[in-house]
């Protein structure tokens, strides 16, 4: 079988500040036989323009969309926004001739034109539909079965479920069975497919950290010992705001938020540091002395 | 709820700060964070690619063509909303 291709798109949040995500993904990815390119002159991917203007966000997508079609290879994305933004774009300009056409009205401006050849994929779906569940779990050579975790997949891996369609976004399981490979036990818990919050914090703090801090409540309820995430906006409500929904509500969680490859990638052998555990905020201390 | 949003700037001239300042980020870097120097460097220490650089002459022609650098020219900002 040939080796899996695709452009990278690490959006804007992730370079900005969770080199982290990107770092363990791209090592794990390496160790699978996943080949990635990097995306030349690709812009943000539109998502948060959608609020001022959607056509500027659709004609902001549909432009890296046409890179990746002159490359000829399908977009790998780690962030959640992007790709809903991206996967979105694409197939509603497949379906719809007119839009299409309008889009496409823009884009003459800057010499390009959507033409509908390529594909979106989020790093959970490339593990679990193109690296396969025996390929990774080949690659397990330490596996973590001293862990009890719990999962959020976020909003966008799985909504709107007509543009997605994959998984079931009442009752998601692609990302517990990717948890359940590397040995560690994946727990349920109340309200899990319950938004992080992150998306209005720019407007309002009390409502995102209430939902927060509740979905930590849960997640403590079960004695998880880690959160699982695979989106960066996810990550930095549940990880780097964590310290701030402490003082907030008085409470003590002290959980730490762990990126889905940095769980992959200790249980494929790989150190804490290669995988830049270091960068979390909330220190996985306790937890990598269970994994040793 | 986004076609009541984009009426809220387009109609209202309405639109909450941290909007702008995304969109005016985008138009400036390509990306809706103005990502510091010392951060691009830290990629290269770490090991990760060079991020690529985005076409800002691109971006700009689509926020013109598609009204938006006019939307932005004029809407009003609010920097918070009560719950």
């Amino acid at each position: 079988m040939a080796q899996p291709k695709y452009l990278i798109f690490p959006g804007c949040v992730i370079p900005y500040r969770l080199s982290s995500y990107e770092i363990s993904a791209r090592k794990v990815l390496a160790k699978l036989g996943v080949e990635l390119v990097e995306m030349p002159e690709y812009n943000c991917c539109g998502y948060p323009m959608d609020v001022i203007n959607h056509d500027l966000m659709l004609t902001l997508a549909a432009r890296n969309l046409c890179v990746a079609e002159k490359q000829n290879l399908p977009i790998l994305t780690l962030c959640n926004g992007c790709f809903c933004s991206l996967n979105e774009t694409n197939k509603i300009l497949k379906e719809d001739k007119k839009l299409r056409e309008k889009i496409n009205s823009y884009l003459k401006e800057v010499g390009m034109e959507f033409k509908g050849t390529t594909e979106v994929k989020h790093l959970i779906y490339v593990l679990s539909e193109d690296v396969g569940f025996e390929k990774i779990k080949e690659a397990i050579t330490k596996p973590l079965n001293n862990l009890r975790v719990a999962q959020h997949s976020g909003c966008h891996l799985l909504r709107p479920a007509k543009y997605v369609g994959r998984d079931d976004p009442e009752n998601p399981t692609t990302l517990k069975n990717l948890i359940r490979l590397t040995g560690a036990e994946c727990l349920d818990y109340m309200d899990e497919t319950e938004c992080c919050g992150n998306p209005i914090i720019g407007v309002n703090e009390a409502v995102p950290f209430q939902m927060a801090k509740e979905k930590l409540d849960h997640i403590r309820a079960v004695k998880a010992q880690a959160m699982i995430t695979c989106c960066p906006f996810c990550h930095i409500m549940f990880d780097l705001n964590q310290p701030r929904i402490e003082r907030a509500f008085n409470e003590k969680f002290g959980i730490p938020v762990l990126h889905y490859p940095q769980l992959l990638g200790l249980a494929m052998g790989f150190t804490p540091e290669e995988l830049a555990l270091n960068e979390l905020r909330v220190k996985p201390n306790e937890l990598l002395s269970l994994v040793k | 709820v986004r076609v009541l949003r984009n009426m809220a700037v387009e109609d209202k001239n309405l639109l909450p700060l941290v909007y702008k300042e995304l969109a005016t980020n985008l138009m400036k870097t390509g990306y809706v964070y103005e990502i510091p120097e010392s951060r691009l460097q830290k990629r290269v220490e770490q090991g990760l690619p060079p991020l690529p650089k985005p076409n800002i002459k691109d971006v700009l022609k689509i926020f013109e063509v598609t009204g938006s650098s006019r939307l932005l020219e004029k809407v009003q900002t609010v920097a918070k909303v009560e719950s």
